[in-house]
């Protein structure tokens, strides 16, 4: 009875690492590239930085996928890295916007400034019209903590359930709601001022 | 105003999302397909991003082996270095330390006591050679009584 369980768990095991063989991570990244890269574009508001933070969310995911065991989606596993990455991006931001403060560092100016984003198959009116209304909604959360930006955009643009942003974030339902809380009312803080 | 007090941290943040997802309904429905088209990128670049990925993922892995034999090496010059020196160190020997046993010398006294007993014929002279002992120290006693004190 033990000889058989212990051959079944081993080759579940070995199963479950050979999920996530090359050819199958090859289908993952297919399958998940643009949302990971979309939800980072939104969080960073730069293109190019999105780009190379997908190809390190992707490239931390390969090298660290024998840890994934199925606990949770494997988009909530990508996403959870890619949230992360966007917040040491952040801090790395903030710390050289002080360098070029004190002139440490040269930098581009203006660099909290959504770049331009010309989306294929959108006609020029109305790529233009998306752009000033993302403009204005990243500009009315930006005095909310990236924690909030993020929950914001996961919860309104991914459209994922509280619970999922919860087990994504690792916080509690609670906390995710009195964060959004904040971050819908400054955005409608800013719409009323909009309509006055 | 009685109810709002009775409710929770979390109800009432569920309040202010429900008011505030009634009035900005449009802006809320229309944000996934702002996101989407923001982020919209054409085939190739989804391409290059995948090629970009591998070939990031093959560099990390050849640094990774690359890295496997100086560490393997690193190690054995390691494990050499510490036995050579444990095996040079010159052999400190620990002295020992004799513990005495109270009731175990007490023991050989008694049995050194009982072999040694003298034979019967010299027993008179062991009573003689005691009495003069017992008697010595009464005469010294004596003797100093009658010395003259010097201090006078």
């Amino acid at each position: 009875m033990d000889t058989i369980l212990t051959t079944v768990l081993t080759r579940l095991a070995a199963e479950q690492v050979e999920e996530i063989s090359a050819e199958k991570f090859d289908e993952i990244m297919r399958q998940h590239q643009r949302r990971v890269y979309r939800v980072i574009f939104l969080l960073v508001r730069d293109r190019d930085a999105a780009d190379n933070l997908t190809q390190e969310c992707f490239l931390r995911a390969y090298l660290k996928r024998a840890t994934f065991r199925g606990e949770c989606r494997i988009e909530t596993w990508l996403l959870r890295i890619a949230v992360n990455l966007t917040r040491d991006h952040g801090k790395s931001r903030r710390v050289s916007f002080w360098k070029r403060l004190v002139g440490l560092e040269q930098g581009e100016e203006g660099g909290a400034e959504p770049r331009q984003y010309p989306a294929p198959g959108l006609s020029a009116e109305h790529t233009l019209l998306v752009r000033e209304e993302l403009a204005a909604v990243w500009n009315a959360l930006s005095s909310l903590s990236p924690q909030q930006r993020t929950i914001f955009f996961l919860r309104y643009e991914e459209e994922m359930s509280l619970a999922q942003i919860a087990s994504l974030l690792d916080l509690a339902v609670g906390s995710v709601k009195s964060q959004l809380a904040r971050a819908t009312g400054k955005l409608r803080e800013m719409k009323e001022k909009q309509w006055k | 105003m009685e109810i709002i007090r009775h409710l929770s941290k979390e109800e009432l943040a569920d309040l202010v999302i429900q008011s505030d997802e009634r009035s900005l309904r449009e802006t809320f429905e229309a944000l996934p397909t702002w996101g989407r088209a923001a982020a919209e990128r054409n085939e190739e670049f989804w391409q290059n991003q995948r090629s970009a990925v591998w070939s990031r993922i093959s560099s990390a892995e050849h640094r990774s082996s690359r890295r496997l034999p100086i560490l393997a090496w690193a190690l054995a010059v390691a494990t050499i270095a510490a036995s050579g020196w444990l095996l040079s160190r010159p052999s400190v020997v620990q002295p020992q330390q004799v513990r005495v046993d109270p009731d175990h010398e007490l023991l050989m006294e008694v049995e050194r006591v009982v072999q040694i007993d003298g034979p019967v014929a010299l027993e008179p002279a062991a009573l003689l050679a005691e009495e003069m002992v017992q008697e010595l120290p009464a005469k010294h006693s004596q003797n100093h009584k009658k010395e003259p004190s010097h201090e006078n």
